[in-house]
């Protein structure tokens, strides 16, 4: 593949002008593809999310059907956390041209504007910085040994996450063999960690504690509000697309720590 | 352009009926991610209100969990002085709720025939 002149969120931005349709494909440190149709992202994969088949395993019969909220629902979101695996700066996203191919179109949703999805990656990034201080998708977590005497109450993604740890496993490892989002696994490890039901080995992430404590209630927790406001603010107006493209080059470049840590 | 309105769509075209509609907007509880919004204006923060009810939702299961109390979060009626918010917690299936929030105008609304009409449009959904 040449060498690209132009960041991958700006040339999304320019085939989405075009109202063009077909498949790009990308490589790097990553690999994956976007499927674009009339100038909106209808899907996206990359190596290291999972894929709609797997995604579709955890399913009961009769749940999860085209046309259902639920469908629209995971084929966003595998969209939306495969796009974040593919525009990471640290990636490093390479492309060729645009080809023709199948782009998955389900009918029922015609897909994110670009500018949509480079905003909703935008806020993601912002929440993994948010959490980075104490785990990443590829931080090693291990189930807590002292289990808490009172009860807890997990979301049922949590739990297949706390039943599914054996030994130390990635918040990357436990999504692709669960078929969940890896960024909403991260989220949820994070959850779980301060319900002290996992911890990481050998330390948060930036081993400022003690292995396997979760160093003090509140110092980290992920806030949906901060982030939005926190993008907003940076962004000035929701609709401008060179600042959506600059908010996601900018976002993986590790800033001054967002967190209070100890 | 597909001729059915996608679910989405179909949803919040049922809740805009509701008198003292402002703002609707359906996020995924996990991730934040906003599904889909509309408003009557235009020219309240749908972001900011989106993330605001994940951020509500998860705070307050939380609480639920420390308390220990049997059962689990449904809905939240938050009241200000001249708006409800209504937020209703949808689960689909294993990977976690949806989270719908309805913004309405107090001097417009009857409370409690807004959050039936929530409640009932959002059991016909899972």
């Amino acid at each position: 593949m040449r060498l690209n002149k132009e960041p991958i969120a700006t040339r999304l931005g320019k085939l989405a002008a075009e109202a063009r349709t077909g498949i790009l494909d990308v490589t790097g440190d990553t690999r994956g593809t976007i499927h674009i149709h009339g100038g909106r992202v209808v899907y996206a994969e990359s190596a290291r999310t999972p894929g709609l088949t797997a995604r579709l395993a955890g399913w009961a019969p009769g749940q999860n059907l085209p046309g259902s909220l639920e469908r629209a629902w995971m084929i966003r979101e595998a969209t939306a956390d495969a796009a974040l695996d593919l525009f990471s700066f640290a990636a490093r996203p390479r492309y060729g041209r645009l080809r023709q191919g199948e782009t998955l179109v389900t009918g029922d949703d015609d897909g994110m504007p670009v500018t949509a999805l480079l905003a909703e990656v935008a806020r993601r990034q912002e929440i993994m910085r948010q959490m980075s201080a104490l785990v990443t998708a590829d931080t090693a977590v291990q189930r807590q040994l002292d289990v808490p005497s009172r009860g807890v109450r997990v979301s049922a993604a949590q739990w297949a996450l706390v039943i599914r740890v054996n030994g130390p496993a990635t918040p990357r490892d436990l999504a692709m063999e669960l078929g969940h989002s890896v960024f909403g696994t991260t989220i949820n490890v994070l959850r779980l960690m301060e319900l002290n039901l996992l911890s990481t080995v050998g330390g948060p992430a930036d081993g400022s504690d003690r292995a396997g404590e979760f160093p003090g209630r509140g110092k980290v927790t992920v806030s949906f509000i901060r982030a939005a406001a926190s993008y907003l603010s940076d962004l000035g107006s929701s609709d401008d697309q060179a600042g959506h493209e600059d908010a996601v080059h900018r976002g993986t470049r590790v800033r001054g720590a967002q967190v209070t840590a100890g | 352009m597909s001729v059915a309105a996608s679910p989405i769509d179909a949803l919040f075209d049922r809740i805009r009926q509701i008198d003292g509609f402002l703002l609707a907007c359906l996020v995924d509880g996990t991730s934040g991610m906003m599904m889909g919004s509309v408003q009557e204006q235009g020219d309240l923060s749908v972001p900011v209100a989106g993330a605001g009810a994940c951020d509500v939702v998860n705070v307050l299961s939380l609480m639920t969990g420390e308390l220990a109390l049997k059962g689990d979060l449904e809905d939240v009626i938050v009241t200000l002085t001249s708006h409800y918010h209504l937020i209703r917690k949808l689960e689909i299936g294993s990977s976690g709720p949806l989270v719908l929030l309805v913004t309405l105008d107090k001097p417009q609304t009857n409370l409690a025939m807004a959050l039936r009409e929530v409640r009932d449009l959002t059991a016909s959904l899972t």
